[in-house]
């Protein structure tokens, strides 16, 4: 799987982090002390709703979010030259690259799924996504040759990696956190919430929610579901409470060539855009980062092999949509509102 | 020293008084007329009118308040996040998109509006009900002496314009022990017309009281007057100018609509020559079945200053329980319930001068300074309502 869906650690820019909190994301409180902040970050429109117990740790949260934000973006996006993924990208087939433990454990959890996806979840797809990039002026389809170059290039088997370290054992080699970033990040802001006394709260970056306790009109979390075939209204909603909803999809990003739709979702294998004819899979997870991984591999994996995916996990649920039909795993439908 | 004498004093009693509140709450003009004359032997008419012009405000019972007063600003509003019955927190969808969100938690809008408020200011008052009216009293009675025997036959009627009321008396006096003993035993019947705002109409209240009097000449310089009264009141006996707080609200009172009363009264006189005056002492005791039991003692020195003035200093208290159905404010509505002060376990003091001067046989004038104090005793009711006042009175006599 190519970790294209979005250049999600692009932004803010670094001359955003001498304003202050407040003005990069004001709180606006609401009814029975809830309170929200939308800001943008990691290239994407992102909320937090929550209700803390005071107004100023309702504050100190959002400013603790919002200062390791800024820092997890400074380290790990691609778009930052001077962040430690465009210094391993640098570096390939030349030199090892220091890491923090931060990284090393998205690492670790990079091996985890690359693992349990059967290697479609892989984060050194990033010169397949170069090559079929959507965001240049005039996308075209590469050659065959170009795949083949480029598929030489992918393989998370083949980062050599130690403690603190890590090394892409060939030049053109290149790693992004685009597919894990933005859902590891949900999962921990999630986590900086408890020590706030945060029990309420949804996080939402980019459309990869993760809620806990209850909304703010009381009872579940109501996540909405995006139509794929009509993205203006949703096809249903789930109700969820400590819980994660992704969804992937391959409908709005992509190009056309040659009377022909080419998806912005690489499968890793072929070293081409998924052409299963599915469009869209939501998945609930206990975590962001297996709901967002979960929901990508399977749109690449499709129908059959997707859902088998998704079933597999053991404390997960999806759907998928192929044409104009939905698939939904055993007990999708409990959450259905 | 007999008790009635065989013939009236003609006289004419002619008194203005002017009764006036502190802080100029409360101001009444009071004119009466008194006129007693023989219409034939053994046969006294009494005529008795009163004009009263009262005006000025009354509490309504309703416990203290502020002064409100509309203010227009400008304020900046934010709506907070308006919940909808149908829709999400958030929509999920692939990275970018964003057409189908419909939030629950909406987020909240900053605007600047103008705005209306009712806001208090100035001290918290006592809220009172302005009051202007005339009142007409008048009473007349026949006295028929037949031997020892005295037939009294009396009517009264008296007007406002809210309140009207007629009664009629009847009193049957035996002179006993060669005239020093008076037994009255007297009755009256009487109906009153109230007018009731709630129902733009007159309410009716009926009253009837029975009187037994004995006044006993104990020596030549001691006379002792002894009376008991017991009365009926039924029908409206609301006061419908008076409110209370009742479950947070202002509503008008209730009261019961029966209220029995009974009334002992004692009166000695007693003339001292060595000081060349006389003591009057009263006491007199009240109850009724609204729970109120109140007593009154007076005491009036008559000091005969030269052959034409008499220096009369008074003094009387007076006090009060209060009614079972009183209170300053109340919790699920009761039956009956009421907030006026005049029901409040209250006392009294009214302490004044009056000075006589009898310029010849057929002549005296008076001019009386009394100072009204009132005020309540259980510590609750608004020390505000209680009035105090001054009242001065000035009269002519003359006797024919």
């Amino acid at each position: 799987m190519v970790l294209s869906r979005q250049p999600v650690l692009s932004a803010p820019p670094s001359s955003d982090r001498t304003l202050s909190a407040e003005s990069l994301a004001p709180l606006l409180w609401g009814k029975d002390d809830w309170c929200q902040a939308h800001f943008r970050a990691m290239g994407t429109s992102c909320q937090l709703i929550y209700r803390p117990p005071s107004r100023k740790q309702g504050m100190a949260f959002r400013d603790a979010a919002l200062a390791w934000l800024t820092d997890f973006e400074a380290k790990y996006s691609r778009y930052r030259d001077t962040s430690m993924i465009s210094a391993i990208n640098r570096a390939a087939g030349e030199s090892w690259v220091e890491t923090d433990a931060e990284l090393d454990g998205i690492f670790a959890l990079c091996d985890h799924y690359h693992w349990s996806t059967g290697g479609v979840f892989d984060p050194s797809s990033l010169p397949l996504l170069r090559l079929w990039s959507h965001q240049v002026e005039q996308p075209t389809v590469p050659s065959d040759a170009a795949i083949a170059a480029a598929l030489k290039l992918v393989g998370w088997n083949r980062v050599q990696r130690q403690p603190g370290r890590v090394y892409l054992p060939e030049k053109g080699m290149a790693i992004d956190l685009g597919g894990i970033g933005k859902e590891y990040a949900v999962d921990r802001v999630f986590e900086q919430s408890k020590p706030f006394g945060i029990t309420d709260i949804m996080i939402d970056f980019g459309r990869d929610v993760r809620a806990a306790g209850q909304a703010p009109q009381g009872g579940a979390w109501r996540v909405g579901l995006e139509h794929p075939t009509d993205p203006e209204r949703c096809w249903g909603g789930v109700q969820i409470s400590h819980r994660a909803v992704t969804t992937s999809g391959d409908y709005l990003r992509g190009f056309h060539s040659e009377g022909r739709y080419y998806s912005h979702i690489i499968d890793p294998r072929t070293g081409r855009p998924i052409d299963n004819g599915c469009t869209s899979v939501s998945i609930i997870a206990p975590t962001c980062t297996e709901a967002g991984v979960l929901s990508t591999s399977a749109l690449v994996l499709g129908r059959e092999e997707g859902l088998r995916l998704i079933e597999r996990a053991t404390l997960a649920q999806g759907c998928l949509w192929q044409g104009e039909t939905r698939y939904d795993t055993g007990r999708f439908s409990a959450y259905i509102l | 020293m007999p008790l009635r004498r065989s013939l009236a004093e003609e006289h004419l009693d002619l008194t203005q008084g002017y009764y006036l509140e502190d802080h100029h709450r409360v101001e009444v003009w009071s004119s009466a007329l008194y006129w007693e004359t023989n219409v034939m032997p053994d046969t006294v008419l009494r005529f008795q009118g009163i004009y009263d012009v009262v005006s000025g405000a009354s509490p309504t019972g309703a416990p203290r308040t502020r002064r409100t007063r509309e203010v227009t600003k400008e304020v900046v509003v934010t709506t907070p996040g308006a919940p909808v019955v149908v829709g999400y927190n958030t929509v999920s969808g692939p990275t970018g998109s964003g057409g189908a969100s419909t939030p629950i938690f909406a987020a909240p809008a900053t605007m600047t509006v103008l705005q209306t408020e009712i806001v208090p200011y100035g001290k918290p008052y006592l809220p009172l009900q302005e009051f202007e009216d005339q009142r007409l009293g008048l009473n007349l009675e026949l006295e028929q002496r037949l031997g020892d025997w005295l037939l009294t036959g009396g009517v009264a009627y008296g007007y406002e314009s809210d309140y009207a009321a007629l009664a009629g008396t009847l009193k049957i006096g035996r002179e006993l022990n060669h005239k020093t003993t008076l037994v009255t035993l007297g009755a009256s019947l009487g109906q009153d017309w109230i007018l009731n705002p709630e129902i733009d109409d007159r309410e009716i209240k009926d009253t009837l009281e029975g009187l037994l009097s004995v006044a006993q000449v104990i020596n030549t310089k001691t006379l002792l007057t002894l009376s008991g009264t017991l009365g009926t009141a039924s029908g409206f006996l609301d006061d419908q100018y008076k409110y209370a707080s009742v479950d947070e609200e202002i509503i008008r009172e209730q009261r019961p609509d029966t209220r029995d009363r009974r009334i002992v009264h004692v009166l000695l006189n007693r003339t001292f020559d060595s000081l060349n005056g006389s003591l009057e002492g009263m006491y007199r005791f009240y109850n009724d079945t609204y729970g109120i039991d109140a007593q009154t003692f007076g005491l009036t020195w008559f000091q005969r200053w030269g052959k034409h003035v008499i220096l009369a200093p008074s003094i009387r208290y007076y006090e009060q329980t209060a009614a079972d159905f009183y209170d300053t404010s109340f919790i699920d509505k009761p039956k009956v319930f009421s907030s006026d002060y005049r029901l409040a376990k209250l006392a009294s003091i009214t302490a004044g001068m009056k000075i006589v001067w009898k310029i010849n046989d057929s002549l005296q004038f008076s001019l009386a300074y009394d100072r009204y104090s009132m005020w309540g005793r259980d510590g609750r009711t608004d020390a505000e309502a209680f009035p105090k006042a001054n009242i001065v009175t000035a009269g002519f006599k003359l006797w024919f």
